[in-house]
């Protein structure tokens, strides 16, 4: 029979499609099964916040910063502290960081163990929740608890007794906002919300809380023999239904973890806490500890030379803890995850010890930082850390063995250990003692000695490490356990594909006699009866990305009985199959659209019209809710030059400077800023417009390339994607590129159909396209990707070369392409005027994968295919590419996608997020016609057989997978942020619910309000400042990182530079910064703040955190307050800035 | 226009057949991205056997296997034979295979180079991160992020370290095989089966050793674990013999050496290394140097890996130094470094800074100078930059601003030292 089956069932379409959607279904199961009985996820764990209430500022401020004052009155033994924070978080205690994160539009939650930062006496827990990261007022809900030598737990939790605070209302060059010292009772109180609100997406934690929040109940071990190496034995019993064992180990050396014989864990390093940032405890000689902070900071007497700074521990840390292992990451052999963290600290050598030349006291010690991860973690330099492992994934019920090998460096191997298990009804805890741990120590002989009883050496918290940090490890791959995991899956997926199609076959044996059908026939309709079990698997394993449910939520015994089950009862419907007496259809004439010039059923343009007024409602719905952005702005003035002098020009400084790129983009914001005015909803009607358009051509193209299911389909999902909904709330140029990219696509595909060519959709594409590339210069690799498409879409045929009005259509095309860089060449200012390489030198493309500073080859994957919802929109495509490749539209559209993102990775010289916009629509439509034509493929399949009940009739599960397709890319629907390639970091305009833009508009508006006319505005955004500022400009731009384009301006007494947007002087130092100081009282300093201290030099940064203040904070924007010094002047600094008042008027 | 004349047919098939010829020169050289230096010339690196980093050149080597399986190909398009198109582009995406899984597993001593240059360029932007002006310009890179643990983890790592032509060979293999096997007719069942069985061997070839070498690792671990150290003795050794890769950890030396000490050997060259990193744990730097310069000096087997060992502790300790304003000790571990590896890059970069700021500006020159052939721009932009400083202390202004501007258009991107220097910020 099986010969038969693949001699010739196997070979026909019918059965191809059989066997990939069997094999589909059993991958399916295999995966559920897998996960449920074989390689189970780590369990999660809900917090309980016990009587917490969710608290807020009152004033509804962007940002919040959160205070408690304990009072404790003796030395702490234990404390812990519970929280969850939308979207972002910095927690501190007592100054020192002890947590941060930062999950966008998600309310996140951590465990902290705080004991060895809190002290007698006042302490204080600060929290500081950012705007912008979480679609609400930042919010935290706390719970917390210390206990003191002798007493019982003191909770405390999130109250109205907290103080917060708008702004980091710290003192200047004094306390900082998260110190003890600081007096808060002029903060407000904190408002407490009702409970019960906003738990929707609070995560849970991947380990137990206990961990952190108990005290281990276990003594420091060692052998009775003095050895540096003693193996440490445990004979753990788990009874039947104990869930995800834990096991705590802290050690005096390198150690290894072995359960029941494999090694689950390593630590080839001691693990010790070290506390990272500048109270960094240094070990210059035995004798000698000091910190960073107070080492003196060396400087030379060239510091002040080019290319030289203070080597200053007070530098920002923008980089993650690892990146300080650096020396050790020297060598190779010692990379392990463990490895690359830890950071001893150093003995200079007694002899010859170097000088320090030229000591200075640091400017102020900054924030030290603690950071939980396993080596860089507590106060005490030395102290061993208390690791919590998950080594459920390598124990069972019964008998356990656990060995703890230590590895001293000095001394005698002594460890502590507690294992914790859930249990049925209660939680076992196992601490090292001295009855049922065992020790094993070397026999210089090399014979194996029998394990002993050890030696208690003291017990937890006692000298000389006292209490230890507690923390969580990460998972960690050892060798061997990625083959382990590979054994695993591989023999899950054998074993359920075999039984899988075992079922099938057996199946449809036995139901061949009962229903008169042919074997084939059932073996096809068979498959077909997999597709509600795939449905249902593909909707929850969608709900497990969705970051409202636990992520491992879909993996119980019950769901995965549920889906067998419903296999085998789908088996059963089997018996109801009859032969059908129809014939095959004919694949060309079923639900493909009508004739060329014919017009569409007016009812699928009443829905498409439905879908379209739909998409302009949540398209309009928030339509200035965000402020006006960078280069909105400088549209607007593009645009404002065009009503003044029919061009796009703009005078900036003693330029006047004709635009270059974006040309078309601005023309109809002039438009529509002359009929509305000049409001922020003005410069957004045209995106609006364009943005809804777009939806309606999306639909309308997937009508002609496929039919109304598809059109109807890929409008829904484009209506609902977040990038085009906030892309058409936006002047910018996207939304209008799109609209001018689809037509071209759409238009060039119309032109494809026929034979030869039809001119007049080639004539219209061209149009379009050149439209396009006036929007956006980028959109010039559209004409190569549609060389590519035209390849791929007439494979093996070189008649359409011969087409003359193509070659026409192409060689206009390039000529006003040449004809615009040109342009460009000619009028852009000329690069010896300026200085740095920025967004505004991408002109022509260039070879990007040669140049090693810029390739980043995964850029626009993670960008465009890899985010968030559109995972599932690349998932469909990818199937239709590779099933249904003979598809034209399909290949057309798949291959175009591939194309742009191969062209924009490899030649266009900048990667941006919004550079693949245009390539989201390609992927909707790729998607959804993919999608319905896959269908049709498994629909024709289905012929032969008509299932007489009509359940599972052939059509009826289509629109369960449609469901799957439109609710997995709905953002409204599914919170997918577990699926993006990074969770963290969204691409630009990807999630619904974070800030993507600085809230320029609020601030700007503060400092108008506030700004004294003879006070300085410095911001590095000064063509906002100006469209909300009226007649009030902004004095200075800054870029002390030297950034973004600066131009020599030599009209200006004295010559200087000026930014590139307004035409203002530019800051471009400390120096220059102090020496307006010199002459003004206050200045006014605008900047983005989650992004500050990478948009300004370290030392502004450092003189502005000590010499300014935040005085307002909104979404991602931040207004300083510098007093200035009048009177003072800076030696060495340039001359002092004069204001502009002749050439660089309002436009 | 061209297609008018002569028929499209012919062009496309005569211009794939001259893509292709074209391409052949751009396959036989930059099989490997190397961080740093460029230590495998010639053709490419050798084929199948160990490959010796510096200059050579040999015929078996995958650059010219490519450049005859692209012939191959070129070939079949002449002839119009899609089955020898669809056989050439198979092989050629073999061939990349052979050579990410011969860097990984096969060439344990140049992999172990690259991942060195690699990490050496991780440290100078972390250094240039802390102790100077930002420079933003760094290469984007994953490295940081890939651990070397696990065979997986090396197999991405040594995909991590292909060149420019690995792509160019994979991005010929892949159109081969879809057009060869889209046109050929018949097409059989052993057009799937016969590479996929081929793959299956290669890959079997190249990790059977290492596969075996880890499961000797597990048996080590778990014998040390349960106190039997002759047997995980015997087992860290077959795990060292099975993969040379782990013959180069110093932390399996240091597990052996652990043995020895607990067995009273303490005269082996594990044990040295052992008490070394015992040193280094105890803050002994200078005793844990000395003790691998003592191995170095003895040969044998781990000389090369104790030469290595030292000189990285020294640059280790230079950096500390140089964190804690110790200039002048920091340039004298520098220079010891230096002298006993003169090709390490880290080193000349901090050494270059080291002199700079004790006002040793000729020498800080003139090691630059030195190490401006790297071929990582970023690392070249930062070591002009660094020239550019000692030549304008020492009063070549024109010198040090030519300087400054080679730094800068190398090393466009937020080179904030090259374009602050050059604007006189």
């Amino acid at each position: 029979m099986l010969r038969r089956l693949n001699s010739y069932y196997f070979r026909t379409r019918r059965g191809h499609i059989s066997l990939v959607l069997t094999a589909l279904g059993a991958l399916a199961l295999a995966l559920f099964i897998g996960r449920t009985f074989v390689s189970p996820m780590p369990r999660q764990y809900k917090l309980d916040f016990g009587n917490a209430q969710w608290i807020e500022t009152p004033n509804s401020a962007a940002s919040a910063y959160f205070r408690k004052d304990l009072f404790i009155s003796s030395p702490v033994e234990q404390a812990w502290i519970q929280f969850a924070a939308t979207g972002n978080y910095d927690m501190f205690v007592n100054d020192v960081r002890v947590a941060q994160n930062s999950i966008p539009s998600v309310r996140i939650t951590n465990v902290v163990d705080v004991k060895l930062v809190l002290s007698q006496g006042r302490n204080t827990i600060a929290v500081y929740v950012p705007g912008g990261k979480f679609d609400g007022p930042p919010q935290i809900l706390v719970r917390g608890s210390y206990t003191v030598a002798g007493g019982s737990p003191v909770e405390f939790v999130s109250d109205s007794s907290w103080k917060v605070s708008g702004t980091p209302d710290g003192i200047v060059n004094g306390y900082s906002w998260s110190s003890q010292e600081l007096d808060d009772t002029a903060w407000l109180d904190a408002r407490a919300l009702p409970a019960g609100t906003g738990f929707t997406s609070v995560q849970r934690l991947p380990f137990d809380p206990e961990l952190i929040e108990a005290l281990p109940s276990a003594q420091w071990i060692s052998a009775r023999m003095p050895s540096r190496q003693t193996s440490f034995l445990y004979q753990l019993n788990l009874p039947d239904g104990s869930s995800q064992p834990w096991l705590q180990v802290a050690a005096n050396g390198p150690y290894d973890v072995m359960v029941n014989g494999t090694r689950v864990a390593t630590q080839p390093n001691p693990v010790t806490a070290v506390l990272i940032g500048p109270q960094t405890p240094i070990f210059l000689e035995p004798s000698t500890v000091v910190t960073k902070s107070s080492a003196p900071a060396a400087t030379t007497p060239n510091s002040t030379e080019p290319g030289s700074i203070q080597p200053s521990a007070n530098q920002p840390r923008t980089t993650r803890p690892r990146d300080e292992g650096y020396a050790r990451r020297t060598d190779p052999s010692m990379q392990s995850p463990s490895t690359q963290l830890s950071v001893p600290p150093i003995s200079l050598p007694t002899a010859g010890m170097p000088g320090l030349l030229s000591v200075s006291p640091p400017l102020q010690p900054s924030t030290p930082q603690l950071i939980p991860y396993p080596n860089s973690v507590g106060v005490q330099g030395g102290a061993p850390v208390l690791l919590a492992y998950d080594i459920s994934g390598w124990t069972h019920a019964g008998a356990n063995s656990i060995v703890v090998r230590v590895n001293a460096v000095s001394d005698t191997a002594m460890l502590l250990a507690a294992i914790r298990a859930d249990g049925p009804g209660e939680t076992q805890v196992h601490g090292t003692d001295a009855q049922d741990w065992r020790t094993v120590i070397f026999d210089p002989t090399g014979t194996q000695q029998p394990p002993a009883i050890p030696l208690v050496v003291g017990s937890y918290g006692g000298p000389p490490w006292g209490p230890l940090p507690q923390v969580v490890a990460d998972p960690q791959i050892l060798p061997g356990s990625i083959t382990r995991a590979t054994h695993q899956w591989a023999a899950t997926i054998i074993v359920v594909m075999f039984c899988v199609f075992a079922l099938s076959i057996s199946a449809s044996l036995i139901c061949q006699p009962l229903t008169g059908c042919t074997f084939e026939q059932l073996l096809s309709y068979d498959a077909i009866l997999h597709l509600p079990m795939l449905a249902a698997a593909a909707i929850l394993q969608l709900l497990a990305f969705d970051v409202r449910f636990p992520v491992n939520w879909c993996y119980s015994f019950e769901i995965t009985i549920g889906l067998i089950a419903l296999l085998l009862v789908s088996k059963l419907m089997l018996l109801f199959a009859r032969p059908a007496t129809t014939g095959e259809p004919d694949l060309a004439l079923v639900n493909r659209p009508a004739g060329m010039l014919d017009p569409a059923p007016y009812w699928f343009l009443i829905a498409l019209g439905v879908v379209t007024v739909g998409a302009l409602i949540l398209r309009a719905h928030n339509l200035t809710a965000f402020s006006i952005g960078n280069d909105e702005g400088n549209m607007v003035r593009y645009s404002r030059g065009i009503l003044r002098y029919g061009f796009p020009i703009v005078n900036n400084g003693s330029f006047t400077k004709p635009m270059t790129t974006y040309e078309l983009t601005s023309f109809p914001l002039a438009l529509s800023s002359l009929i509305f005015g000049h409001t922020e909803t003005a410069y957004r009607i045209p995106a609006l417009i364009f943005g809804t358009l777009t939806v309606w051509l999306v639909g309308w193209a997937g009508y002609r390339m496929k039919d109304w299911r598809a059109g109807l389909a890929a409008a829904t999902i484009y209506a609902c994607l977040p990038a085009p909904i906030l892309w058409s709330r936006d002047g910018f140029y996207p939304s209008q590129e799109a609209f001018f990219g689809l037509l071209t696509f759409w238009l060039f595909f119309e032109a494809l159909r026929t034979r030869p060519i039809n001119r007049r959709y080639m004539t219209l594409a061209s149009i379009a396209a050149v439209l396009a590339y006036f929007t956006w210069e980028g959109s010039g690799f559209i004409l190569p990707t549609l060389f590519v498409a035209v390849m791929v879409d007439r494979w093996g045929e070189t008649d359409w070369m011969t087409d003359w009005h193509l070659w026409r259509c192409f060689l206009i095309v390039a000529a006003i392409i040449l004809i615009q860089l040109c342009y460009r060449s000619f009028f852009t200012l000329p690069d010896f005027l300026g200085i740095v390489y920025d967004l505004s030198e991408v002109t022509t493309p260039t070879t990007v994968f040669l140049e090693r500073l810029v390739f980043e080859p995964g850029f626009y994957l993670r960008q465009l295919l890899l985010s968030e919802n559109q995972i599932v929109l690349t998932f469909a495509a990818a199937a239709g590419l590779l099933f249904a490749i003979n598809s034209r539209a399909v290949r057309y559209l798949t291959v175009s996608v591939i194309a742009l993102v191969f062209f924009y990775t490899c030649f266009l010289p900048h990667y941006s997020g919004r550079y693949s916009f245009n390539g989201v629509f390609l992927l909707t439509l790729a998607a959804s016609v993919s999608f319905f034509e896959l269908a049709d493929r498994i629909r024709f399949a289905d012929f032969g057989i008509l299932p007489r009940p009509g359940i599972f009739n052939r059509l009826q599960w289509v629109p369960a997978l449609v469901l799957v397709l439109l609710i997995g890319a709905n953002p409204f629907l599914l919170k997918t942020y577990r699926l993006s390639a990074d969770s963290t970091y969204p691409p630009y305009y990807a999630r619904l619910g974070m800030t993507f833009k600085p809230d320029s508009r609020s601030s700007d508006r503060y400092v108008l309000l506030h700004a004294a006319p003879n006070e300085p505005i410095v911001t590095r955004t000064p063509q906002i400042f100006e469209f909300y500022g009226g007649k009030r400009r902004p004095d200075y731009s800054a870029d002390t990182l030297l950034t973004a384009k600066m131009f020599y301006d030599g009209g200006y007494s004295p010559p200087h530079f000026i930014d590139k947007f307004l035409g203002i002087p530019s800051i471009a130092n400390l120096a220059q910064l102090q020496d307006l100081m010199a002459h003004c009282s206050r200045i006014w300093i605008i900047r983005a703040s989650s992004g500050s201290k990478l948009l300004d030099s370290p030392q502004v940064n450092e003189f502005l955190q000590h010499r300014a203040k935040v005085v307002f904070q909104s979404d991602l924007q931040e207004v300083w307050l510098l007093n200035g010094l009048p009177g003072q002047t800076v030696d060495g600094c340039l001359p002092v800035f004069t204001r502009s008042t002749t050439r660089n008027e309002p436009d | 226009m061209v297609a008018l004349c002569v028929g499209a047919e012919g062009v496309v098939k005569w211009v794939v057949f001259a893509v292709l010829l074209l391409c052949m020169p751009a396959v036989l050289f930059g099989w490997l991205g190397c961080p740093l230096s460029s230590p495998v010339h010639g053709f490419s690196y050798h084929l199948l056997w160990a490959t010796r980093i510096g200059k050579h050149r040999s015929i078996a080597s995958y650059g010219m296997a490519a450049v005859v399986l692209i012939a191959l190909a070129a070939y079949g398009r002449a002839i119009d034979s899609f089955r020898v198109i669809f056989w050439a582009g198979a092989a050629l995406a073999l061939l990349d295979l052979a050579a990410v899984l011969q860097i990984s597993f096969f060439d344990p001593v140049l992999f172990r180079h690259l991942c060195q240059e690699e990490a050496w360029l991780e440290s100078v932007a972390s250094f240039s991160r802390h102790n100077l002006l930002p420079n933003y310009g760094t290469t984007p890179t994953d490295w940081r992020f890939m651990p070397l643990d696990t065979l997986s983890q090396r197999a991405s790592a040594g995909w991590f370290m292909m060149g420019v032509s690995w792509y160019v060979v994979l991005g010929i293999a892949i159109p081969c095989i879809i057009a060869g096997w889209m046109f050929t007719r018949p097409r059989k069942a052993r057009m799937i089966v016969i590479p996929a069985l081929l793959a299956l061997a290669v890959v079997y070839l190249f990790i059977r050793r290492p596969l075996a070498g880890e499961e000797a690792l597990i048996a080590a671990v778990r014998a040390d674990s349960h106190g039997n150290p002759a047997q995980a003795v015997e087992d860290y050794r077959r795990a060292m013999q099975l993969d040379q890769w782990n013959a180069l950890r110093i932390d399996l030396r240091q597990r052996i050496g652990a043995i020895d000490a607990g067995m009273g050997r303490t005269s082996t060259d594990d044990y040295r290394i052992y008490a070394a990193e015992n040193d280094v744990d105890l803050m002994q730097y200078d005793r844990a140097i000395a003790e691998y310069q003592t191995l170095a000096a003895m040969g044998g087997p781990v000389a090369s890996l104790a030469r290595d060992r030292a000189v990285d502790l020294l640059n280790n300790f230079g950096l500390r130094l140089y964190g804690v304003g110790a200039f002048g000790g920091a340039a004298n571990a520098w220079q010891r470094a230096l002298n006993q590896d003169p090709n390490n890059w880290l080193t000349a970069f901090c050494l270059t800074r080291a002199y700079y700021v004790i006002g040793h500006y000729d020498e800080s020159a003139r090691i630059a100078r030195n190490f401006l052939h790297a071929s990582d721009p970023s690392y070249v932009a930062d070591m002009h930059s660094d020239l550019g400083d000692s030549l304008t202390q020492m009063g070549e202004f024109n010198e040090g601003h030519i300087s400054y501007y080679q730094s800068y258009i190398l090393d466009y991107v937020y080179n904030r030292r090259g374009i602050g220097s050059l604007v006189g910020q």
